[in-house]
């Protein structure tokens, strides 16, 4: 049995962990507020549309994260546009957001000519991250859980009762499009962790678990971190000393073992 | 927010109310008032405009034409005092809501709504407000842990907490066995409420213990049916 930590002795894991942990929480915090929401879609849909975003950047040469981050607010914006007439529900404002842009990111594709460029973005490469790519990791990671602290409260309230938000002064569509904003930005996070395909993992899955334990909105949050923060570190462990194993999914697995001990837990306690 | 004169808690005049822009009017040229302190059931068929109206009376629902005052106040602007009881709140059973927490979010009303947690002061309001509903022991549960009735009681503890004299209830003895609703009833004609105006959406007036007025929606009109002091409804009213 190997050192389980030993893992971390190296520099280059040291910056994955940190990076996986505040990009996990940061996943798992929003995460928690769509799934709640029963807007998991949300997360799905991202996996998708933030490919363009990060195929410019790279096609461009600038930060895979500013391209993701541009993405996500295009998402949110095509959202609002597709699906603010009564007519147009949000699942399928959504699935046009969804299939719009990541039909831009197949052409931008094929225009390189080159798909196997693209595997990195693809299925992410957490074990390269470097110095810079950390801050950014840092900053969106920070910024969507400061974002989310300050509306926490209003989130909440209009999740319950949108007839009494609106009294108290909340514009519960204006909110929904705001926390799918939100989770672009802590998708645009993981995009060069574990890939724009897995992204959505990391926001669905320790959320799920942290709803099955949690009593409060806020105590879920909190589950949903463990669990995002100890999948990611076993996952990162296991792919060190495991070869082969890529980290990306190692990490994802990880996660879904953290849900899968939740949901068994939860089945005990009856 | 009142406008600081002996208004009555709703004041409508030639009020045109239609449901969604774009949809058929389901009400016209109504004209009603409630007093203040009033207890008063509004009746009518399904779609007949009685969710409209209350929707309405909270500013949520735009005015087709008329006018329609709360407290004297335009309904924008007078909906601080009021409290909306949905008939269906998006009460997400995925959401863990505690009863304590549902009734701190009353203190959301008229004040900012950003940030963390309630504060100190708005968690003692609300168990006062659950203690006045009876429902202090289930401030822990989680909301889709209630029954109908319970969770009926937690959303006027909210009203409570936040300091509403005006309550709109919408259909709230729909899914209520006999003990519930007599339960409901006690909450809502009891102590807690003395001096709250009331008007309840109902298919049926006889499920309302004592009531001031009924308000009838019929072919797109309110009208005041029945108006005893302080009495028992009867069935022929």
């Amino acid at each position: 049995m190997p050192n389980f930590l030993e893992a971390f002795s190296h520099p280059f894991m040291q910056r994955a962990l940190i990076a996986s942990l505040l990009c996990g929480v940061a996943c798992a915090c929003i995460g928690t507020h769509l799934v709640a929401r029963r807007m998991s879609f949300v997360g799905s849909a991202l996996t998708h549309t933030l490919l363009p975003g990060v195929a410019v950047a790279w096609l461009l040469g600038f930060s895979p994260y500013a391209g993701a981050l541009m993405a996500a607010l295009a998402t949110a914006t095509l959202i609002a546009l597709a699906g603010g007439r009564r007519e147009a529900g949000e699942d399928a404002a959504v699935g046009v957001a969804q299939s719009a842009l990541f039909a831009v990111g197949i052409l931008l594709m094929a225009w390189t000519q080159s798909w196997r460029d693209f595997t990195g973005l693809l299925f992410g490469s957490v074990l390269g991250v470097d110095g810079g790519e950390l801050i950014w990791v840092a900053g969106l990671a920070v910024g969507t859980l400061g974002i989310l602290a300050l509306s926490h409260r209003a989130l909440e309230a209009s999740a319950v009762d949108e007839a009494h938000a609106q009294l108290a002064g909340l514009r519960p569509a204006l909110l929904r499009l705001a926390l799918v904003a939100l989770a672009g930005l802590a998708a645009a996070s993981a995009v060069r962790l574990i890939g724009a395909m897995l992204t959505s993992a990391l926001i669905i899955v320790p959320a799920a678990g942290g709803l099955l334990l949690g009593r409060s909105l806020a105590g879920a949050m909190a589950w949903a971190s463990a669990i995002a923060a100890a999948g990611c570190t076993l996952g990162l462990a296991a792919s060190y000393h495991f070869e082969n194993l890529p980290s990306g999914a190692a990490m994802v697995l990880g996660c879904c073992l953290g849900f899968a001990l939740a949901r068994g837990w939860r089945a005990l306690r009856g | 927010m009142t406008c600081g004169c002996d208004c009555p808690a709703i004041q409508a005049q030639g009020l045109a109310l239609r449901p969604a822009p774009g949809a058929p009017i389901v009400l016209r040229d109504s004209s009603f008032e409630i007093p203040a302190g009033c207890r008063a059931a509004l009746v009518g068929a399904n779609g007949a405009g009685k969710s409209t109206l209350l929707r309405a009376l909270a500013g949520l629902n735009p005015i087709e034409a008329g006018e329609l005052k709360v407290f004297g106040l335009t309904p924008k602007v007078g909906r601080h005092d009021l409290a909306l009881l949905s008939q269906r709140p998006s009460l997400t059973a995925g959401l863990p809501c505690s009863v304590q927490r549902l009734v701190e979010m009353g203190r959301l009303v008229g004040r900012s709504p950003w940030g963390w947690k309630s504060s100190k002061g708005d968690r003692d309001r609300a168990v006062a407000a659950l203690q006045a509903v009876d429902l202090a022991t289930l401030a822990p549960r989680l909301l889709h842990e209630l029954s109908g009735g319970q969770l009926q009681r937690a959303l006027i503890a909210r009203a409570l907490a936040q300091g509403a004299t005006l309550l709109l209830l919408d259909e709230p003895y729909v899914g209520l066995d006999e003990a519930s609703r007599a339960a409901l009833n006690q909450v809502l004609f009891g102590p807690a409420l003395t001096g709250v105006t009331l008007l309840v959406a109902t298919h049926d007036a006889m499920d309302i213990g004592k009531l001031d007025r009924v308000l009838t929606v019929k072919d797109h009109k309110v009208t005041v049916t029945h108006a005893c002091e302080g009495g028992h409804l009867h069935r022929h009213a």
